[in-house]
């Protein structure tokens, strides 16, 4: 019975994070960028070093008009990433979003 | 001057900085001539939208722009008498990008404990309650996860500043922009190549 518990438990944990991006990318097909980002919180909580996932909420706070969270989003990406594409790509973000501030 | 060595490859890495001919006087151009820009291949209807949306900035930032009756747009960025051509190719125009993010999931493990209890004996007194417990550890690892793919838009210009007689090329700058929504990608497109175009006039 408690392996049964256990078997539950991790399988809700492995769920949570897979459903959690499911939902992001559902609010996003319905244009809830907002929710998306609150659903994005919870994948980057599991995976806090992705570059990938910090590009995609710097896309969504720009999408909302956030400049200012956009820009942050915008640097932890280039901060973690190595991929030269990305980087010049959060440099093009950066560059313009603080011509906006 | 270490730190200074140490900074060369990161500029040389990602900064693509725009081609720039020092030795014209830019200081001298009274006005530039916007050529026009031609849809991106299928995508009708995409060259006008970026011509919009760079006379749009050009305002913003302060710029005259006069519309002539055959099309032709103009626009003013000092006294002086010399004219350049801008030419603007859409390199990149799509809102069908599909991008990729590998994820990890890091199962840290986990310890299983289990106690096993068992009473024996009929009489209070004697009864016997025999315990034991036995733990294992499950070691952890991080897998790849599964690959998320979303869509986005992704918007790309080549810009070049050329005199019209000489054909000689001045300036010119090549980048792209991505973004969620396609109107705003390319908006916010226009919006950097005027942030370079800036320094000049």
């Amino acid at each position: 019975m408690k392996n049964m518990f256990l078997i539950v438990f991790l399988s809700s944990l492995i769920f949570s994070q897979s459903s959690a991006l499911d939902k992001t990318f559902q609010s996003m097909d319905n244009g809830n960028f907002k929710n998306a980002l609150s659903h994005l919180a919870i994948v980057i909580s599991n995976d806090p070093t992705n570059p990938e996932l910090f590009q995609l909420k710097g896309m969504l706070y720009e999408s909302l008009n956030d400049d200012q969270n956009a820009l942050q989003a915008w640097e932890e990406c280039k901060r973690l990433s190595n991929n030269n594409s990305l980087i010049l790509e959060a440099n093009n973000h950066i560059q313009l979003l603080k011509q906006l501030k | 001057m270490k730190k200074l060595l140490l900074l060369i490859p990161f500029f040389l890495g990602c900064w693509q900085a725009p081609a720039l001919d020092e030795s014209y006087p830019f200081t001298h151009v009274g006005s530039i001539h916007l050529q026009p820009i031609h849809d991106y291949k299928h995508f009708s209807g995409s060259g006008e939208i970026i011509k919009n949306s760079m006379t749009h900035s050009f305002m913003k930032l302060g710029y005259d722009v006069i519309e002539n009756k055959n099309g032709g747009t103009e626009i003013v960025v000092g006294d002086g008498l010399n004219t350049l051509h801008f030419t603007c190719i859409i390199s990149d125009y799509t809102d069908k990008e599909v991008m990729v993010i590998p994820y990890y999931n890091e199962d840290k493990g986990y310890t299983e404990t289990t106690v096993s209890q068992s009473t024996d004996g009929g009489e209070k007194e004697s009864s016997q309650t025999d315990i034991s417990t036995s733990t294992t550890t499950h070691s952890g690892n991080v897998q790849k996860g599964s690959r998320l793919e979303y869509i986005r838009a992704r918007v790309g210009l080549m810009l070049k500043l050329h005199e019209p007689y000489t054909g000689k090329l001045v300036w010119s700058h090549h980048y792209w922009y991505s973004g969620l929504d396609l109107a705003q990608t390319a908006d916010m497109c226009t919006r950097l190549a005027l942030h370079e175009f800036r320094k000049l006039f």
